[in-house]
């Protein structure tokens, strides 16, 4: 098997966790999203970190079918990271978010939400 | 003596109220259980803080004190106030610069701790001296802490490098005993990182052992003193 190959496959199976974990915490009744959408990846990195473009374009295609119908409907994404041995303040601590925290490791938050305006560009 | 994590996060919570009180909030540090609505009776928020309708629970959390017990709570405390609307939760995370926590780490070794693991080290030596400077020097630092400790020294952080430095300025150990230090720390950081380090003997490991047992009996003459 080609490195290639395996890389491919190494690939496919963090996908597949990716899913696997948004499906958990989508709730049953929760419809995919049908309109244009913002994707928040939030990175908590323990002390190094791997580039945050990396991270984008896996988790974006895993949660096709599950979020959003398809991925052309991302117009917009935010991709943050923080060191969880750094400084900053979250505002809105959901319990989803505690649960991140809650783990004592790295984690992913995800967030999709309603695109903001088209029109206007800040 | 409070931890350096500890004055970390108190600092900061202070700086916080700070804030607050300019943006013209009413500021309650560790508001007690009679003074906190009833879904919030089982916590002990650092603080809360109020203008008009709206009222933040505010956590100041770091890397070290994030232990399971804290992050059970973080979560429970977040579903309790998610429940309330007007109510919302703020996590200020804070950390001494270039610290870094392993999630896995609990508390500094104790004397008795590092005095039986010491014996243990010289074993070490006889056989393995790279492995026992690894082990050696890990001895060290918690000796160092200690020191720091009974000399009421506020650490800014926790490295080795800065923790050697800060004790030799501040006269808590001495420029011979600061010398015997940065070289082991040297020849420590080189093994470490997995480079050869050709200078290392059984010697150069007994010696940064003795200076660890020096430090831990002038802890005891101290604490006996005292």
């Amino acid at each position: 098997m080609s490195q290639q190959t395996r890389r491919r496959e190494r690939l496919r199976a963090w996908k597949i966790v990716v899913r696997q974990e948004a499906e958990k915490y989508w709730s049953p009744g929760q419809k995919a999203a049908t309109g244009l959408i913002l994707l928040q990846i939030t990175y908590f990195y323990d002390s190094v970190a791997m580039d945050v473009d990396n991270i984008v374009k896996p988790i974006q295609d895993a949660i096709i079918g599950l979020a959003y119908i398809d991925d052309d409907q991302v117009t917009d994404i935010l991709v943050r990271k923080r060191n969880l041995s750094g400084n900053f303040k979250v505002e809105n601590m959901t319990s989803t978010l505690a649960e991140g925290f809650s783990r004592g490791n790295e984690f992913l938050h995800i967030v999709v939400i309603e695109a903001p305006d088209k029109e206007v560009l800040i | 003596m409070a931890t350096p994590t500890a004055n970390l996060e108190r600092e900061r919570l202070l700086q916080l109220a700070e804030e607050y009180r300019d943006k013209g909030y009413e500021v309650s540090f560790h508001p007690n259980p009679e003074d906190l609505p009833d879904f919030l009776r089982n916590y002990r928020p650092d603080m809360i803080v109020r203008r008009g309708d709206e009222a933040v629970i505010i956590e100041v959390k770091s890397r070290r004190s994030l232990n399971s017990s804290s992050r059970q709570y973080l979560q429970n405390l977040a579903q309790s106030v998610e429940q309330h609307p007007g109510w919302r939760f703020e996590l200020v995370m804070t950390n001494p610069e270039d610290a870094v926590y392993s999630p896995k780490a609990e508390s500094s070794l104790q004397q008795p701790e590092i005095e039986t693991r010491l014996q243990v080290a010289r074993q070490l030596a006889t056989q393995h001296p790279e492995a026992a400077i690894l082990y050696s020097w890990s001895l060290v630092e918690a000796t160092l802490r200690l020191v720091a400790e009974r000399e009421g020294m506020s650490l800014q952080r926790l490295d080795s490098l800065y923790l050697v430095k800060q004790l030799v300025i501040e006269g808590a150990i001495s420029r011979p005993e600061y010398q015997l230090l940065m070289d082991a720390l040297s020849l420590r950081n080189a093994i470490a990182h997995g480079f050869k380090a050709t200078q290392i003997t059984q010697e150069s490991v007994y010696q940064l052992i003795d200076s660890a047992e020096h430090l831990l009996k002038t802890l005891q003459v101290s604490a006996e003193a005292d």
